[in-house]
């Protein structure tokens, strides 16, 4: 099994649940802005450093793309 | 070219351990609201008072600051280039860095600093950035595409803290 899609019944919870839509009439994912305002702003910070790292690493790996 | 580092912290930190007066506009400050937006550098404004100058002329030098399209050569950031309402479109070792003298409308850090938010962050870090309504404001005045294309996301942003406050 690739331990990346391995499940743990002791990984982090859901960091919040919420019963509203998933997403505005214009398209907007309101479960990205929901998950980012139940962080703090550093975790925010983090949040956003993470995101363009990740978004780097994909175009490393991919340059004919 | 450099591999991009995206350490908005540590910019952040090494502006604030120099005394600069400064204001998170941009997607880092969309962010910082809630609004995840798809940014690669830290945009700024900095007061053009002549000793911030010298405060923020020094902490360029400390996060070795040079113009990122100047090609082979690594030009610097002067005193009269920070102190003009230009874009200063900067490569750091904590990654890019657009120092803005002024945005659209002439607007400077004077202008602006009414409509701003104070953040504390860890380590004792505090950070300024522009209120979310003033952001959505500004992008919806300036009508580039990739401003418009982040309005939906920051009007929903506001609209979620609306509900949450």
């Amino acid at each position: 099994m690739n331990p990346s899609l391995q499940t743990d019944a002791k990984a982090d919870p859901v960091p919040f649940e919420h019963d509203g839509p998933t997403h505005s009439e214009d398209g907007v994912d309101l479960t990205l802005i929901r998950w980012m305002l139940s962080l703090t702003p550093d975790e925010r910070l983090d949040a956003l450093e993470q995101m363009a790292q990740s978004i780097q690493e994909l175009r490393d790996a991919n340059p004919h793309l | 070219m450099p591999t991009p580092i995206f350490n908005y912290r540590f910019m952040l930190e090494v502006l604030a351990e120099h005394g600069v007066d400064f204001i998170v506009i941009g997607g880092v400050c969309a962010g910082l609201h809630g609004a995840l937006l798809h940014t690669v550098d830290l945009d700024i404004v900095h007061s053009r008072d002549p000793e911030n100058l010298n405060r923020l002329l020094a902490a360029l030098q400390e996060l070795d600051a040079y113009y990122r399209e100047a090609g082979e050569r690594r030009l610097r950031p002067t005193p009269s280039h920070l102190a003009s309402p230009g874009h200063q479109l900067l490569r750091t070792s904590g990654g890019s860095l657009d120092v803005l003298g002024a945005i659209s409308g002439n607007r400077g850090y004077d202008e602006l600093l009414p409509v701003t938010v104070e953040l504390r962050l860890r380590n004792d870090l505090t950070v300024r950035i522009l209120d979310l309504e003033t952001l959505i404001a500004i992008k919806e005045e300036t009508g580039r595409d990739k401003d418009k294309a982040a309005l939906p996301i920051l009007r929903q942003a506001l609209e979620q803290r609306k509900k949450q406050d």
